[in-house]
């Protein structure tokens, strides 16, 4: 295949992208404190990009025999296609791939149902009533990335992924608590970090209290501090600095928030979920520093805003289906020095473990608006109970001017974060 | 492969249950932004799965290559075999009829007749309209989707259904800037039929720009719990968020909790509250003849005058609840299981006047359109896409990044009027479950009347 779309391209005389992804699915689902059912499945497909007259055809398949038809839709497309001006990658050399394990692999369903009943057990423990779930799931890709100017490299990725949470009801009242991680190292999964944050939330939500509507100080924990993410998602993609729609379009290299802020890319972590040799484009990974001590020091770039921008690209991430765009990897925020324990010596403060609706609020705007799905009150460093039906509001270049962050770390699913204080945040409820 | 080899795969006796599904189409999407097109592509995607009960215990396996069709059947069967021991509860399925059928949606105006260079054309023109009404439109989303898709069904009881299906969508999103805060709008459409949706749109995207200029000097809501209106798109993502999703009996079918407070004849609102999910509304995104077990899709009553009725149902749900099936197993493609899901989810016109529940109100907000909504079954949220303050019986002061939230028992006994003005939303993008998104369903609502609800703000 990849010579058949070399000759059509030099036949044609286009300079072209092939991008050939296999991944190969096993997942072992429990629900309701049982064994449910299995899942796999294999699905391989090709993407092509290609520059006809300067402009950027793009097409895929999952029928990886139709290389010809897949070049002839992009050929087709490229009529009404951007102009773009960037080439695409060339030879290059890539850094060694931290993102396989080969334990991943061979693990077999009977371990993975084995650790679903222990979990289950453990689930079941915490209160009796309690409908635990339960999912672990690997995922093995291959990805290869060709273009006609010189680039062949390939790479494999093992992704283990679980979800352990549960679920109490009762009249009037009812509860979520879950938990979510995913490594490319088997030995790297920690269930036992997810085990111990759902014990504290069972624990924790144990009664509810109520809270005035008013202005409070509010805690993110590493398990929520990806909500304040959102906006640096959209803020920090160079496409939309060009659009002038990024509100952090012209403050590179000045005091925005807290100095307490520090977000680091790093698509080289080892053995990360997000981590690659090189970006969807071909082009090698770099660990690249966002926000410097609150500065923004770095946008996300592709070829195509990289080239606008003359900034270096290599933050290009797809699925087969669509084209290549600025995304985060693996992402770090720094911590500080106070320890948890001075973090939640507030008086009378929000912890905040999970919220709903963010994303769909005006994230583009910094605004980080939800329903407190679970979050606590907490005085003086206990926690009083469970706040329900309140809605946090606030936006993150106000917000992030001043924070406080934690010693202690966690790592989630990208994110590896510190607990996080911001200390005058609006919260409303019921009267 | 051929309709009749698949159906020779599947008549198997060796097992309880075996189905086959398979999936053949195209995909399309355009992307502009501001004066650029961002991105066209056409795919072409195809893809199934084999799933089989034997004794009581499911395999499921999916892949791309058909050919491969008759191994892929095998791995299912052997999966499901090396589960026995492990589950103990075991899986029956409600009967249904089998049924023979070819389906195809009766297509009004067909995307296929308009050419891809006249598509980016038509969303270009949209862009433009909105860049040219303020300077402060700094930039437009303006997207849109196509699947076109021949779907086959075949179960080892003798049903066989081969559908074509079009699932078209999109939206136009202005986005204003003053330099220091972004604010935007949006006009979003769907059909599974017919392509006149996605045009002349003009005379609404000019109001929405100038919508979105004038929210950069709107105020944010002051946070707290205020008597509200939502308009028919709130209405309709408000019921599919908060109710709809509760009635999915997944979530009740094995929780004794969940069972007894979502029983059938539980009071959920006052008599004026009618609820339901339907397939049999022609045109429509979440219009479905026959769900993807081969079910037929019924109109199911959610809540009759105010008395829960029903809840939706796969084949397996229904057997374990001893329910009627309902036709709502649904996969948003190849790779995964049906599961209860929505289709159509309405509250049923009722008779009151928006003008009255205006003039009712002291204080309080009157909430529009919609950016989306997310529920966990017992609290809700949704982004309202803009707001007016309600003041001594008068719509004032317009507000901006207003999100609206609620305990879904409470909220619907608020619901203190229904107005007379029903209308079906069909939006861009879909309803998304565990990791099945975006599903293709469609709300619908009058205006709605609650006497309070938690409203986001400063």
């Amino acid at each position: 295949m990849e010579e058949k779309f070399l000759k059509i391209m030099k036949e044609k005389c286009l300079s072209g992208e092939l991008m050939e992804v296999k991944v190969n699915k096993f997942s072992v689902n429990f629900e309701n404190n049982r064994l449910k059912n299995i899942e796999e499945g294999e699905t391989s497909g090709v993407a092509v990009r290609l520059k006809k007259n300067n402009k950027l055809g793009f097409s895929y398949t999952t029928d990886s025999e139709d290389i010809v038809g897949t070049v002839e839709r992009a050929y087709e497309n490229a009529n009404v296609s951007p102009e773009v001006n960037f080439d695409f990658a060339g030879p290059v050399n890539i850094p060694a791939p931290i993102c396989f394990d080969k334990d991943i692999v061979n693990l077999d369903r009977k371990e993975i149902i084995d650790t679903g009943k222990e979990n289950i057990d453990f689930l079941r423990s915490l209160r009796e009533g309690v409908q635990g779930f339960f999912s672990m799931s690997k995922h093995i890709i291959s990805k290869k990335i060709l273009t006609t100017e010189g680039f062949s490299c390939n790479y494999n990725k093992s992704i283990l992924l679980s979800q352990i949470g549960g679920v109490y009801a009762e009249e009037g009242n009812i509860l979520w608590v879950f938990g979510e991680m995913g490594r490319t190292s088997k030995h790297l999964l920690d269930i036992g970090i997810l085990r111990e944050k759902i014990k504290k939330n069972f624990e924790d939500a144990e009664k509810n209290v109520k809270i005035e509507r008013g202005r409070y100080p509010v805690i993110f924990t590493p398990f929520s501090a990806v909500y304040l993410l959102l906006p640096f998602q959209f803020a920090l993609n160079a496409r939309n600095v060009i659009k002038g729609t990024s509100i952090l379009k012209d403050k590179l290299n000045k005091q925005t928030f807290s100095n307490n802020l520090t977000i680091i890319n790093d698509p080289l972590l080892s053995y990360g979920i997000a981590t690659t040799p090189f970006d969807d484009e071909g082009i090698p990974s770099e660990r690249k520093a966002l926000i410097l001590q609150g500065r923004p020091v770095n946008y996300l770039t592709d070829l195509f805003s990289a080239n606008k921008l003359n900034l270096k690209p290599g933050n290009a991430s797809r699925d087969l289906s669509t084209p290549p765009a600025p995304s985060f990897a693996n992402i770090t925020i720094e911590h500080g020095n106070l320890t948890l324990q001075d973090i939640l010596k507030v008086k009378n403060g929000i912890i905040i473990e999970s919220l709903m609706g963010v994303q769909m609020g005006n994230v583009n705007g910094g605004e980080v608006t939800g329903n407190i799905e679970l979050g606590y009150l907490v005085e003086n460093g206990e926690i009083r109970g469970r706040v329900k039906d309140a809605m946090i509001s606030l936006n993150i270049m106000d917000a992030l001017k001043d924070i406080l962050v934690s010693q202690e770390t966690i790592w989630t699913d990208y994110l590896l974060s510190p607990y996080i204080l911001i200390p005058d945040v609006s919260i409303a409820t019921k009267s | 492969m051929v309709a009749e080899e698949i159906r020779d795969l599947v008549a198997r006796k060796d097992v309880d249950y075996l189905e086959v599904r398979f999936e053949d189409g195209t995909e399309t999407s355009i992307l502009i932004s501001g004066k650029e097109v961002e991105s066209v592509s056409k795919g072409k995607i195809s893809g199934g799965n084999a799933r089989v009960l034997i004794s009581g215990i499911w395999g499921f396996v999916y892949f791309n290559n058909m050919m491969e069709l008759k191994e892929k059947i095998e791995a299912a069967i052997s999966q499901a075999k090396t589960l026995k021991g492990s589950i103990k509860e075991v899986v029956r399925l409600a009967p249904i009829e089998p049924v023979q059928v070819t389906l195809s949606t009766k297509v009004l105006k067909d995307p296929e007749s308009i050419s891809l260079e006249d598509k980016v054309s038509l969303l270009r023109h949209y862009s433009d309209i909105a860049l040219s009404v303020d300077s402060k439109i700094v930039n437009t989303r303006v997207s849109y989707s196509e699947i076109r898709k021949t779907l086959y069904f075949a179960n080892s009881e003798g049903t066989y259904i081969k559908k074509e299906l079009l699932d078209l969508g999109g939206g136009i999103m202005p986005i204003a800037s003053n330099g220091k805060e972004i604010q935007r709008t949006y006009i979003t459409f769907g059909s599974n039929s017919d392509f006149s949706v996605a045009e002349k749109l003009d005379p609404e995207v000019k109001e929405k720009a100038l919508l979105s200029v004038k929210l950069l000097d709107a105020d944010a809501p002051k946070g707290g719990e205020f008597p509200l209106i939502v308009d028919n798109s709130l209405g309709g993502v408000f019921i599919h968020e908060a109710f709809g999703h509760l009635s999915e009996a997944d979530f009740l079918a094995e929780d004794p909790k969940m069972k007894e407070i979502m029983k059938i004849g539980n009071i959920f609102g006052s008599q004026i509250l009618n609820v339901f999910d339907t397939g049999d509304i022609e045109g429509h995104r979440g219009t479905l003849l026959y769900d993807d077990e081969g079910v037929p899709a019924k109109k199911m009553y959610l809540i009759k005058e105010g008395v829960l009725s029903s809840h939706l149902h796969t084949r397996e749900t229904a057997y374990k609840m001893n329910e009627e099936v309902t036709g709502n197993g649904r996969a948003v493609n190849y790779k995964f299981p049906p599961i209860p899901r929505m289709r159509i989810t309405c509250i049923e016109n009722g008779k009151d006047k928006f003008e009255d529940f205006v003039k009712d109100i002291k204080y309080g907000i009157y909430a529009r359109g919609s950016f989306g909504g997310e529920t966990n079954t017992e609290l809700f949220t949704f982004i309202a896409e803009n707001a007016y303050l309600i003041e001594n019986g008068q719509i004032t002061k317009l507000l901006k990044n207003v999100s609206l939230s609620g305990n879904v028992f409470e909220t619907l006994k608020n619901i203190v009027g229904i107005a007379d003005d029903f209308k079906i939303i069909d939006s861009s993008g879909g309803c998304g479950k565990g990791n099945q998104f975006p599903l293709p369903v469609s709300d619908g609502s009058p205006h709605l009347y609650m006497s309070k609800a938690v409203i986001g703000g400063k």
